[in-house]
């Protein structure tokens, strides 16, 4: 192995993923749409109308979920090759639980052989332990915005620290370069103070270096981020595969109605 | 290390326009380029702009960037061609919107051109920071061979989008996210 070895300081890695099922009316496909994060810095987005038509919304996300999984081990290889250090799993969300819940679980059934294709490269990932798979709210899930075709009030929440947060460092400059642009900045910032009015939203650049919020990371801290994977196997016992002699304390799990998620 | 990497490595640069450095001393790398490898730089210095992309740093010292330049460009490009200046939009399409049952009358030759060309900026801006586009330019695109009227008024609206909000930066926040109360799984099947 060439790579180097990794050096300085590491990076946790984000990834959001999200699908639109039945986004295309003449052909009924579904779009994926994809954010990475590396620490707190969007660094790689998609979006992208699916190759196959899926019949169920649990279908589209679960090839969304294999294609950001994808892509996360192709990311995870190339900081692997720049010699950066990378902080235990990928964190995966998505805000389907029932494909978070049957991603984590080893014998969910999948009745459609792409779907179980899919279900298997993520779950593959979830055990080698490349990614760990979380469910978020909706609200929350920054690929929303590279799913749908969306209104501003719907994803101000998400976009403003993201893409946003500079609004009055902006500001100063846009006036200081307009000549003739029709950019209304009175009219923006209007818009800009209502929404923030409407929905509550926090973000000032405030203290010093990187201490600016994120809506998104300071939400997790609180429970926005539910750990459907713990709950479902707390009482799972990992010797419970066949072929091995020791029997578990608790019931079978394998019983649990919980685990046949997804299954139907 | 084997007899293939040891082997001096040429590389013939006929002409490269924009190199960006990262590294904690830059000049020595430069230093490197002209001194050993006989680079004729134009100039050098922090970037300010790279491949359509503008890079500042914040009132905190952190590094940002942002395709303002590039937005202001195509939007004058767009006067141009309309005229006018697009109309102001807050989102790229409207939501629920479905492009593909548009049934307008198809473009002619000189329009299509247009689209296409509207549609490859967008496609940039889109690689250099301005994601929240994407969804609607993606959506777009699969209709640059055969564009209907409707499709036009729809990346005329994204350009009246991006005039509105073409304050997007996305700031280098090296800060981990904190993610220490989730508990990492580690499973053996």
């Amino acid at each position: 192995m060439d790579a180097p070895k990794p050096k300085g300081k590491s990076v946790t890695m984000t990834s959001f993923f999200d699908a639109n099922h039945y986004h295309d009316l003449i052909s009924g496909k579904s779009v994926t749409g994809i954010l990475h994060q590396l620490n707190k810095t969007p660094i790689d987005w998609y979006s992208k109308l699916q190759s196959t038509v899926e019949t169920a919304t649990f279908g589209s996300e679960h090839i969304a979920a294999r294609t950001c999984t994808e892509q996360v081990i192709d990311l995870r290889l190339t900081l692997r090759y720049l010699g950066s250090p990378i902080n235990g799993p990928t964190m995966v969300l998505g805000d389907n639980e029932l494909v978070i819940n049957s991603a984590a679980i080893p014998h969910s059934k999948m009745y459609k052989r792409w779907v179980a294709l899919s279900y298997h490269r993520v779950g593959y990932a979830v055990a080698a332990g490349i990614i760990n798979i979380h469910h978020i709210a909706g609200k929350k899930n920054l690929a929303d915005i590279l799913s749908k075709h969306w209104d501003l009030p719907s994803v101000w929440n998400m976009m403003k620290p993201l893409l946003f947060w500079n609004w009055k460092l902006m500001v100063p400059h846009a006036e200081g370069a307009e000549e003739g642009s029709t950019i209304e900045q009175k009219d923006v910032a209007e818009l800009v103070s209502k929404l923030d009015a409407k929905y509550d939203v926090k973000v000032t650049a405030q203290g010093k270096g990187q201490k600016s919020n994120h809506s998104l990371i300071e939400g997790s801290d609180k429970d926005t981020i539910s750990s459907v994977i713990q709950s479902t196997n707390q009482s799972r016992v990992p010797s419970s595969r066949p072929g091995t002699t020791v029997h578990p304390k608790g019931k079978d799990t394998r019983l649990d109605p919980e685990h046949k998620m997804g299954t139907k | 290390m084997d007899a293939r990497q040891r082997r001096p490595l040429r590389t013939h640069c006929g002409n490269v326009d924009d190199l960006m450095i990262a590294s904690k001393d830059p000049e020595a790398i430069v230093k490197i380029l002209v001194e050993k490898y006989q680079f004729k730089l134009k100039g050098t210095g922090p970037t300010e702009f790279h491949l359509g992309c503008d890079f500042f740093s914040d009132e905190e010292g952190v590094l940002c960037y942002a395709p303002k330049k590039y937005i202001e460009k195509i939007l004058e490009n767009y006067r141009r061609i309309y005229g006018t200046w697009p109309k102001p939009a807050t989102s790229p399409l409207t939501t629920g919107d479905h492009p593909e049952l548009d049934t307008s009358e198809l473009l002619n030759e000189d329009d299509q051109k247009i689209y296409q060309s509207l549609i490859g900026a967008l496609q940039w801006v889109i690689q250099i920071g301005c994601f929240d586009i994407q969804t609607a330019v993606t959506t777009l695109s699969r209709f640059r061979a055969m564009p209907r009227q409707g499709h036009l008024d729809r990346v005329k609206r994204i350009h009246g989008y991006l005039s509105k909000m073409c304050h997007a930066t996305i700031k280098i926040r090296t800060d981990a996210p904190d993610y220490s109360n989730i508990p990492v799984k580690m499973y053996d099947w």
